[in-house]
């Protein structure tokens, strides 16, 4: 049987640097997935998710469990992620143009176009201002509920619920295409 | 039913974020209304577009291992860090009261005469003529003074271990000032300088030579020797480590050391 995040936690603070080494390979993807998708490239992406490994680990002695660990972790990636989002202002200004461009450019077989589409998507998402991203990554990619977004990011539920309502709508006309079918 | 009501929380419904009486609501409107249900639909269209192309993507090879790499210290950080810590604090706890208990004794040792020393002496703390609030022999009350002195290039931080509180000989307390006003502000009279330089005669400083500078509270560092005016402070007192009161300083003439004034 696997240890709790919490256990882990316990043997880290005991000086068990295995037990931090399991912690990271066991959230390594989610934490890692959050940066990619947050900053749009693997370098950025793979600096600050180490990062955040290494700011969890220093800040060990201050985790307040239990069974929270996974939600503390991800507060650490996000809140570097939108630092270092908004250090470099690399928010991708879009024109919806770009994107109706990238659809109608679509080859006819399944393949290309679906390529075409998750370009469309994903750069659809990177041109979102950086709360509404982090907003929208952790719904749609880790499934958290607006609870658990708004402890995340520390901002009340009912900002998440109109940052989500907000980027719902301005994903759905940069994806109009797709979405009005 | 009003779809415009509806329209800001059709996301926060799909998403099943809504508490079940305004679900309800909104579940009978969409049975009578095509156009919710069809901004309903296109949500829902959006959701299953974006959800597959956010999948958990790979961490690269050896991720971990760099990780672990960029770890602070190696094998027991927290143990070593902890135990570290608690020696780096009773040290320092320590060493402080070693200075504070050897600061006060060796400022209440030292002699009073100041004219042949590097830096001024300790002025003589708590000569309580009058205490403050108490009934004094003519009903009034004084308000207290606070002086403080600090050797000359010393950063003036550096100097409230050096803060004395002296009760009984006090200036004119002027009435309280407004914050955020000029009210207050008020240049000192010949009898409030009668009465300073008094009060530095008192604590032999005014053999030294004194010139009263205005000095706004903060930046006694630069201040110039001119006129004398007092600074009202009610108005600056955010800060913790500052009292509201009049502060202005005294500079000898030789520039060795600055007094200053507190008045509460």
């Amino acid at each position: 049987m696997q240890p709790s995040d919490d256990e882990l936690v316990a043997r880290c603070l005991a000086g068990s640097n295995a037990a931090f080494r399991e912690l990271v390979e066991r959230h390594q993807k989610r934490v890692y997935s959050l940066a990619l998708r947050m900053m749009g490239n693997h370098t950025d992406a793979e600096d600050l998710a180490q990062e955040a490994f290494v700011r969890a680990y220093s800040a060990l002695p201050r985790y307040r469990g239990p069974g929270g660990f996974a939600s503390w972790l991800c507060r650490i990636a996000v809140n570097l992620c939108l630092n270092a989002a908004r250090d470099s202002r690399r928010t991708i200004v879009v024109d919806p143009s770009d994107i109706e461009g990238l659809y109608a450019n679509a080859a006819p077989c399944d393949q290309s176009e679906s390529v075409g589409r998750s370009e469309a998507i994903l750069t659809a998402i990177r041109s979102l201002d950086e709360g509404y991203r982090a907003v929208v990554l952790l719904r749609f990619m880790d499934g958290l509920s607006y609870a658990e977004i708004a402890e995340v990011l520390s901002v009340p539920v009912s900002t998440i619920a109109a940052r989500l309502h907000r980027a719902k709508k301005l994903l759905r006309d940069l994806l109009k295409e797709w979405v009005l079918i | 039913m009003n779809c415009k009501k509806f329209a800001g929380k059709l996301g926060a419904y799909q998403d099943g974020a809504l508490n079940a009486e305004v679900a309800e609501r909104i579940r009978a409107h969409l049975e009578s209304c095509a156009a919710c249900r069809e901004e309903l639909a296109a949500l829902e269209r959006l959701s299953d577009l974006i959800r597959p192309e956010l999948a958990h993507a790979d961490a690269p090879e050896g991720f971990a291992q760099r990780v672990m790499e960029r770890l602070p210290e190696g094998r027991l950080a927290f143990r070593r860090r902890s135990l570290i810590s608690v020696f780096a604090w009773s040290a320092a706890a320590l060493l402080l009261v070693v200075g504070a208990l050897v600061f006060r004794c060796v400022s209440l040792r030292q002699p009073a005469s100041i004219a042949k020393r590097e830096h001024p002496p300790a002025i003589h703390a708590r000569q309580p003529e009058r205490a403050s609030g108490k009934p004094t022999a003519t009903g009034v009350e004084a308000p207290p003074i606070h002086l403080w002195h600090k050797p000359k290039g010393e950063p003036v931080r550096r100097r409230l271990p050096a803060t004395y509180t002296v009760r009984g000989q006090a200036l004119r307390k002027p009435s309280a000032p407004r914050h955020g006003s000029d009210e207050g502000r008020q240049t000192l009279t010949p009898a409030d300088m009668e009465r300073l330089e008094e009060l530095a005669a008192r604590y032999r400083l005014a053999n030294a030579g004194i010139e009263l500078a205005r000095v706004p509270i903060g930046e006694e560092k630069t201040a110039t020797p001119g006129t004398v005016e007092r600074e009202p402070s009610a108005g600056r007192s955010e800060s913790k480590d500052r009292k509201p009161g009049i502060k202005f300083v005294a500079r000898s003439q030789d520039g060795r050391f600055s007094i200053g004034v507190t008045l509460e």
